[in-house]
Parts: structure tokens; C-alpha cells; sequence
């Protein structure tokens, strides 16, 4: 069963630990939590000397996987999006504060934009991911076609019917 | 013959045996290490549990294993690197702030994660148990390797 790692977060409720991307001496830096409807959240734990802090986006499985495969920076996840500043003093309470990224303190942001580098302990999550998301560039003539830049999402369930009863697809 | 009785009081004494079975004296093993506060003192070198403790955060490891116990170091600066640049950037504006410091396993036992937990996600990853009273002799011991500045980049 996961572990909560934050309880009543306005808006998002309980996010659940699903996986850790990158800790250091035990500590979770960088992960990913879900809420109850299966949403994902990047969070960046970017403070643990003063106090903790963390930094936490909601996510998309395309962009995280982006992430997850150095193709993107870990910082990418945060821009131009709403972003949930958490703190929380020695043995204090969770504060929460919602603020659009652009109006974030530089000096609030870690000091690097970096890439996470870490794929090849992750082969076992990425699969996950890639499960979820199938990406394919076909060619059907199914009623609903419906395509995103050439790839469709297949994690929706109309969309699996439809594929069901047709055997024209092609895979990227 | 090991010293049986000169780890830290805080380690449970049926784990002290598991990690005299594991560690070794490596004296001349080089590593390097995050010293969050940016000093050489004490506090930097304790153990990732006592740590915690010092720090009155929540302890999320499981304390029936020898690597809560450990102080954490690595072979190569670049774990070390990686941590201090997600950390934001105003702590680095301030001194004293983390900077990485290196020097050799002395006064302890010590051994490669990976050797004992083959799965282990940081191959460089070093286990220390440093020996009680060994204070003194690790803080001549280690320098400052690497000191960030506000934007990341070494003043070295």
C-alpha cells in the first residue's frame, strides 16, 4: 500500500508516495505521489536545512515520462503552471501556498535545472508508465479518430473499444 | 581483532554485530560527503538516523537496518552534486551554506552499499559507522571540496 506523504492538500486531497525518483541519504528528493483519482504529481523536496520544502506539479504521464528519460529537465515539469509551495518547520505543521510558477522567488527554485538521470534504476516504472500511456502513430478508419499531434491516447476507454473491433493499427 | 564497543550509542547492540560482519577498516578509501551546514564539524559526520534526530524530522528508513545507522558518503562528487543543485537556490546566499568536503574512511568501519544490497540505486554510495570519540581526528581529517555558489558553479 502506498505511504501518505501529505494529507488535505487544498484541492488535492491525500497524495499517496508512488514512487521515489531520486533520494539522497534517505531522503526523497525528487518523486512522484498520486491523489485518489489516480492523478500524478511531480514533488521536489528543495530545502531540508533550514526546514522542509517542497515543490509539487500536477503531471501528465507523457511529460513525466519526458522527465523519467532525460528528455526534458526536471524543472520543465513546473513552468507556466500552477505550483503547490509546501513547508513545514522542525516537527511543525504542513503550510500550503498555490502560486503560478512565473511568480515564484528565484531563490525559492532549486539552484540547477537539471536533468534527473536516474532511467536506468527506473526500466520497472517507466514500463509502468509506458503501459498506461501506449503511445502509437497509426493509420485506422475508425469512427472516432481522434489524434493528438499524430499519437493518441489509448488510456481512455472509448478509445480501446473502438480499437477493439478494428485490425488496421500500426505500431510506431 | 575489531573494536566491538566503539560505535555510535545510538545503534541497537544486535545490529552492532551485523555491521562488524560487514564493515572494514578502509583507511584509505577517498570519498565525499554533503556538509549541509558548510562546516567541518561534529554534526556533519553523524549518522543518517542521529541525524534525523538532531534535525526532529520524521525518520523514514527502516531502523532494523545497518544503513540507518551509517554515515553516508560517497566515491565520487557527483551524487553529492546532484542533491546540492535541487536545493534552492537562497540557501546558497547565505554563509555558511552545504558545501561538499572529502577525505578518507579513517576511524571507522566502512563498506559499498552495492556489496551488501545488490540493488542498491547509487553504486557509489559508501556506508561508514564511524567510531565513537572520532571526531577530532575526521575533522582535520576532511577539506572542503567543492563550494556552490548562488548559481550553481563551483568557486573552486
Amino acid at each position: 500500500m502506498n505511504e501518505i506523504f501529505y494529507e488535505n492538500i487544498p484541492q488535492a486531497g491525500l497524495l499517496l508516495l508512488e514512487q521515489i525518483l531520486f533520494s539522497f541519504e534517505g531522503i526523497p528528493m525528487v518523486f512522484v505521489c498520486i491523489d485518489k483519482e489516480c492523478n500524478r504529481y511531480l514533488c521536489i523536496c528543495d530545502d531540508v536545512i533550514n526546514e522542509e520544502a517542497w515543490l509539487i506539479v500536477k503531471i501528465d504521464d507523457n511529460r513525466l515520462l519526458r522527465i523519467l528519460n532525460d528528455e526534458d529537465t526536471v524543472l520543465s515539469a513546473f513552468r507556466d503552471q500552477k505550483v503547490i509551495i509546501v513547508n513545514r518547520e522542525a516537527g511543525g505543521e504542513f503550510k500550503y501556498n498555490f502560486v503560478d510558477y512565473c511568480e515564484i522567488d528565484p531563490d525559492e527554485l532549486p539552484l540547477c535545472d537539471q536533468y534527473l538521470e536516474m532511467k536506468e534504476y527506473l526500466t520497472e516504472y517507466i514500463d509502468k508508465l509506458k503501459r498506461q500511456f501506449l503511445i502509437y502513430n497509426f493509420t485506422f478508419d475508425l469512427e472516432y479518430n481522434m489524434c493528438y499531434n499524430g499519437y493518441l491516447d489509448l488510456s481512455e476507454k472509448h478509445y480501446l473499444e473502438g480499437i477493439a473491433n478494428k485490425s488496421i493499427l500500426y505500431a510506431a | 581483532m575489531k573494536k566491538v564497543n566503539k560505535l555510535s550509542t545510538c545503534i541497537p547492540p544486535d545490529l552492532v554485530e551485523e555491521i562488524i560482519r560487514n564493515g572494514r577498516e578502509q583507511d584509505d578509501q577517498h570519498v565525499y560527503r554533503v556538509a549541509k551546514r558548510g562546516k567541518i564539524d561534529n554534526v556533519e559526520f553523524m549518522g543518517s538516523y542521529e541525524e534525523t534526530l538532531y534535525e526532529k524530522r520524521t525518520f523514514k528508513e527502516d531502523l532494523s537496518l545497518i544503513g540507518s545507522y551509517s554515515t553516508s558518503c560517497y566515491l565520487t562528487p557527483k551524487g553529492p552534486r546532484k542533491f546540492l543543485r535541487f536545493l534552492k537556490a537562497g540557501l546558497f546566499k547565505t554563509y555558511p551554506h552545504p558545501i561538499i568536503i572529502h577525505g578518507n574512511t579513517i576511524c571507522g568501519l566502512s563498506q559499498l552499499t552495492k556489496e551488501r544490497i545488490p540493488d542498491y540505486p547509487d553504486k557509489e554510495h559508501v556506508d561508514w559507522w564511524i567510531y565513537q570519540d572520532s571526531f577530532d581526528k575526521l575533522i582535520k581529517e576532511f577539506k572542503v571540496f567543492e563550494d556552490f555558489n548562488q548559481k550553481g558553479l563551483t568557486n573552486e
